[in-house]
This record gives C-alpha cells, sequence and structure tokens, in this order.
C-alpha cells in the first residue's frame, strides 16, 4: 500500500468527522471527503516532502468544500441527519432525550456559523489542530485564526445563553 | 499580563507557552471572572466534543475504504511469482523520460504468465496519466484523462527487475490503451519503498499503420 493510502486511512476517522463538520450532513461530507480523496490520489505528490501530512489532508478537504460551495448553491443542511443517530438503549429515557435535544441544538448551532467561522472552529475545537496548523490549512495569518475562533466562540456562547442547550 | 478574550482561547487551545502560560494561571487562580469565562468555554467545548465524538468510532463507510485499501499490492502479488531477478541492468534504465530509449527487453528476466489476475494500483494508472498530460501539453482535465483507464484495457506485465537504485520496477505493456491520437504501448514503473515513478513511457503518436 502507498504511504499516502496509509496515512489517509489512519485518518480517516478524523477527517470525516472534519468533513461531516464542514457540510452538516453525514451524506454531503462522506461525499466530500471521498472527492478529497480521490483528489489527493490523483495528485500523486511526492509526500514524503510534506511535513505536515495531517495539515495537508485537512487543507485538501477545506479548499475542496470552499469550491463546492462556489460551484453551488449548498442545500439546507438537515438537522435530523446525525442527531437521530444516537442510540437510546441502556441509558435512562429522560437523559436520552435531552442528549438528543442538546445534540440537535450544537448541530444547529454550528450550523448558524458562517463558512469561516465554522472552518476554524472545527480545526481549533474538535480537530485540535495548533493556531500554526490552521492558519497554513485556511491560509489566513495566526491573528485572523485567533479572532476567528474568539468570534465563533462568542457566538456559540451567547446563542446557547439566549436558549439553552436543552430547549427545543 | 493584559488577559483578553484571545488570551483565554490561547490557553484554552494550548497555545501559551511556559512564561505566559504561567503568568495566565496565577491571574486567573485569584481572578474569579477569568476563571468563570474559561469554565464557560471549556464546558461549551466539551459539549460540542461530545457531539462530534460518535463519528468517530462509525464503521468507514465502503465507499472511502474501498479507495485506500487494496486487495493486495501488485509489487506483493508480483513478488510471488517464480521468476529470476537481475542485480543491475546497466545504465540506459538512468535514461531519463523524453529521451529515446533503445530498451532491451531481453535483459530481463520475462515471466512465464504475462496476463497475471491484478489490476494496476491508482497510483501507477496516475503517473501514466500525469505523463499522458505532460505529452500533450498539460491542458487536458485529469479526471478525464483517467476515463482511458475505465475502458477494457488489456496489459500484460513483461518483466520484473531490479534497478541500479535497487528499485523493484515492472515492465507494462498495454494492447490497448488510446488516448486521441496516442498509443501507450509500454511502460516501466518502479517501486521506491511505497513510493511510485514511472522511469519509462512508449506511445505511438497518430494513426497506427497496418502492415
Amino acid at each position: 500500500m502507498s504511504l499516502v493510502k496509509k496515512k489517509l486511512l489512519e485518518m480517516v476517522p478524523q477527517l470525516r468527522r472534519y468533513s461531516y463538520g464542514l457540510t452538516g450532513s453525514i451524506d454531503k461530507g462522506d461525499d466530500l471527503l471521498q472527492d478529497s480523496i480521490i483528489k489527493i490520489l490523483s495528485m500523486n505528490k511526492d509526500i514524503n516532502h510534506i511535513d505536515n501530512l495531517n495539515a495537508y489532508f485537512y487543507k485538501i478537504i477545506s479548499n475542496d468544500w470552499k469550491d463546492k460551495l462556489k460551484k453551488r448553491k449548498v442545500e439546507t443542511y438537515n438537522i435530523e441527519d446525525f442527531s437521530n443517530t444516537f442510540s437510546t438503549n441502556d441509558i435512562d429515557l429522560n437523559e436520552a432525550i435531552d442528549s438528543k435535544r442538546k445534540h440537535k441544538k450544537i448541530h444547529k448551532l454550528i450550523n448558524e456559523l458562517s463558512e469561516n467561522l465554522k472552518s476554524t472552529f472545527l480545526l481549533a475545537t474538535i480537530e485540535e489542530r495548533s493556531y500554526k496548523e490552521i492558519s497554513e490549512i485556511l491560509d489566513i495569518p495566526i491573528g485572523t485564526v485567533m479572532s476567528r475562533i474568539n468570534e465563533s466562540r462568542k457566538k456559540l456562547k451567547a446563542l446557547i445563553s439566549k436558549d439553552g442547550l436543552n430547549e427545543n | 499580563m493584559k488577559i483578553d478574550d484571545l488570551k483565554i482561547n490561547s490557553y484554552i487551545d494550548g497555545e501559551l507557552k511556559e512564561q505566559e502560560l504561567k503568568e495566565f494561571e496565577t491571574i486567573m487562580n485569584v481572578d474569579p471572572e477569568i476563571r468563570k469565562k474559561v469554565e464557560d468555554l471549556r464546558k461549551i467545548n466539551q459539549d460540542v466534543k461530545a457531539f462530534y465524538a460518535k463519528i468517530i468510532k462509525d464503521e468507514v463507510p465502503p465507499s472511502i475504504k474501498n479507495l485506500l485499501v487494496e486487495e493486495e499490492s501488485i509489487w506483493k502479488k508480483f513478488s510471488k511469482l517464480k521468476i529470476g531477478i537481475i542485480p543491475t541492468i546497466g545504465s540506459i534504465l538512468a535514461a531519463s523520460l523524453g529521451s529515446v530509449l533503445t530498451f532491451n527487453t531481453m535483459q530481463f528476466a520475462s515471466i512465464e504468465d504475462n496476463r497475471p489476475e491484478f489490476m494496476l494500483e491508482d497510483q501507477s494508472k496516475n503517473l501514466i496519466v500525469q505523463e499522458i498530460q505532460k505529452i500533450t501539453g498539460e491542458s487536458d482535465d485529469f479526471i478525464i484523462l483517467s476515463g482511458i483507464f475505465e475502458k477494457q484495457i488489456t496489459y500484460s506485465i513483461k518483466s520484473k527487475f531490479i534497478n541500479n537504485s535497487n528499485e523493484n520496477c515492472l515492465n507494462i505493456e498495454f494492447d490497448n490503451l488510446n488516448y486521441q491520437d496516442l498509443t501507450i504501448t509500454e511502460a516501466v514503473i518502479c517501486d521506491q519503498g511505497g513510493l511510485e515513478k514511472i522511469v519509462k513511457l512508449s506511445f505511438i503518436k497518430g494513426p497506427i499503420q497496418d502492415i
């Protein structure tokens, strides 16, 4: 197996999570990841020269998503999509309902962020990338990374304190 | 140290180093307002992380997995065939692409079964497509060009050998690999520890004359 495929295979769960975060839907996220992987494989770049492969993969996905957004108007995300897949087995029913509501709400709040804020927030908070890496992935100065993270968290905080997480 | 929201985010994201981190924590310990802000943001992060945690445990869909998992590497399959390996093959392989190569296949060990049942890996296909792009002026779309492999093409592995750099190389002959007025007849691809490179591509330009 080629080195790039091996690396990609290791990273697929995280890349899939990021794609899901960007698109707001499992199906669209998988489509985005699939297209990005095809792109990475067809580039056939000598990846030995790339210092940070993980950041490189995130970059391709981010750019691919930007291209897709430019090309077509993205359909409205379906908030039922992922939040409904949480299992209610073995959990207290009230707790499960609360948890489902909370997840739905988070999904909605993240998707209400602008694309720029969303990608920066996801990379910092969910993917736990350093500010330097995010700056390379999104091709923006570190100062912009910091202000976007700040803005996204402020917005989320404001929305949460307004409605609470468990409200419908 | 002045603690603003940017600094609080940097602290939460582990971006503060040594002295700055110490200073931040010293101030935070005596300032309940900052402590509250840190706790609030951590709580939001925690909730959002929990939401995204499930997808990590999900099974990777086959449409994605299939792109990355190959049945068995062409190189591995090939190594199972009993063939002689020639340690050095002289300087002709050093000739770069684009040069006229006086390639003499008789110098390599040939194999008996020249129709092995395996597919060319994507990486090898991509290398060939990239070379065709160079020949045609790199103006053609990669994806469209890659379509040449979707047609029923047949090929045979003419020989396997090790070149001067101790790389495993395959000499592949194509029967019907065509793109526009090009007919690709032969490719030599070498494996550099998982990374493939193409060292030769033979093609005929223009219509093929019947003899």
